[in-house]
């Protein structure tokens, strides 16, 4: 080989590495440009009232300058957690019967199904919630629990994110899953294991982390959806103490009202702090969930 | 011995369930956009203006 040609191969090797890299250091940028543009966005708020009272309280009356995030951070807390604990389950033990029990016309069958429940747009999720779930919630299940319920409750929003975070979970456990070594059940199989204690003892650990990034990524979802959310939350500003009662989570706020009422003071910029907030949790939560995806690794010596 | 076998079928059945309740769900969003839909079909959305 020629020294031109030697020459010309490590600058083109160069010249790829640093575009990579700068590649990478802008998309990095990019979060922060967003970070710092909603917490500007959102300064005039935190110079009127202090960081805990929004944070604390419960008012939320704009016209008399009173803002309280407290429900609306509480409404997206019980719709993210409601939606993962009736998504989780049921994820999980698709994944485990399509990747261990299934037989091959099954999978044939409900990848597609699976493929058509990701593509669904979220506003269809809003309309079955709507016609579906907030019927069902006020006429057969709320009425065993409580006196009344119009059915457009928390409950309600977590069954319809629920539903749409499992194609996402499924999708990715079964990626999970069929990563681990063939190895692995050939030899549970022989020590006399069955099928479920090899997927519960050898599977499932085995893919502990892989479990806990597909969890992160599906309340990522979770957190920031929005049409189907507002549709069948009800929308009302209180903090929910059951699954019957209304709630009003952040991302349906902003898109209710950015572009209302902008007359009045700070409202903007109560919308814009009500971003951020949403922002800074999912940032906090994928950052610890990283640690703990470590931890685990290095708990379980994976 | 026997309580793994019967683990094995409770697991296998739940498993099954959940792959089921998946399908319905889809099956459940199809009933419904088009037992609600399919009525206000009709040539007038494709032929006409609104209004």
């Amino acid at each position: 080989m020629s020294t031109t040609l030697l020459k010309r191969r490590i600058w083109k090797d160069k010249s790829a590495h640093a575009l990579m890299a700068i590649l990478t250091i802008s998309s990095l940028f990019l979060l922060i440009v967003m970070g710092v543009g909603l917490y500007l966005k959102s300064e005039n708020i935190l110079h009127e009232h202090s960081l805990w009272t929004l944070l604390t309280t419960t008012e939320w009356k704009p016209l008399k300058n009173v803002f309280g995030f407290l429900p609306f951070i509480m409404g997206t807390l019980w719709v993210t957690v409601l939606s993962i604990i009736i998504a989780l389950p049921i994820s999980l033990l698709t994944a485990i019967f399509i990747t261990e029990n299934a037989r091959p016309w099954v999978k044939h069958f409900v990848f597609p199904a699976l493929d058509i429940l990701a593509g669904i747009p979220s506003v269809v999720y809003g309309v079955w919630g709507t016609l579906i779930i907030v019927p069902w919630i006020a006429d057969k299940v709320g009425p065993h629990f409580v006196d009344y319920t119009s059915g457009y409750t928390a409950l309600a929003g977590g069954i319809v994110l629920g539903v749409m975070i499992i194609p996402v979970l499924v999708s990715l456990f079964v990626e999970i899953f069929s990563a681990v070594p063939q190895d692995f059940r050939d030899a549970a199989t022989s020590l006399g294991a069955t099928k479920w204690q090899t997927s519960r003892m050898i599977i499932l650990r085995k893919a502990l982390p892989g479990i806990v990034a597909a969890v992160v990524l599906a309340i990522s979802k979770a957190f920031g959806e929005t049409i189907a959310v507002l549709m069948v939350c009800g929308n009302m500003i209180q903090n929910p103490t059951s699954l019957f009662d209304s709630c009003y989570p952040l991302p349906a706020l902003i898109a209710n009202n950015y572009g209302e009422m902008l007359s009045v003071p700070l409202y903007e910029s109560a919308l814009m702090f009500a971003a951020f907030i949403l922002f800074f949790i999912i940032l906090i939560f994928n950052a610890s969930s990283r640690i703990l995806l470590q931890q685990i690794e290095k708990r379980f010596k994976l | 011995m026997k309580l793994k076998f019967i683990e094995e079928k409770i697991f296998n059945f739940l498993m099954l369930l959940s792959t089921f309740i998946v399908l319905a769900f889809l099956g459940s969003i199809l009933w419904a956009i088009v037992k609600h839909g399919w009525p206000a079909l009709n040539w007038d959305m494709v032929t006409k203006l609104p209004g």
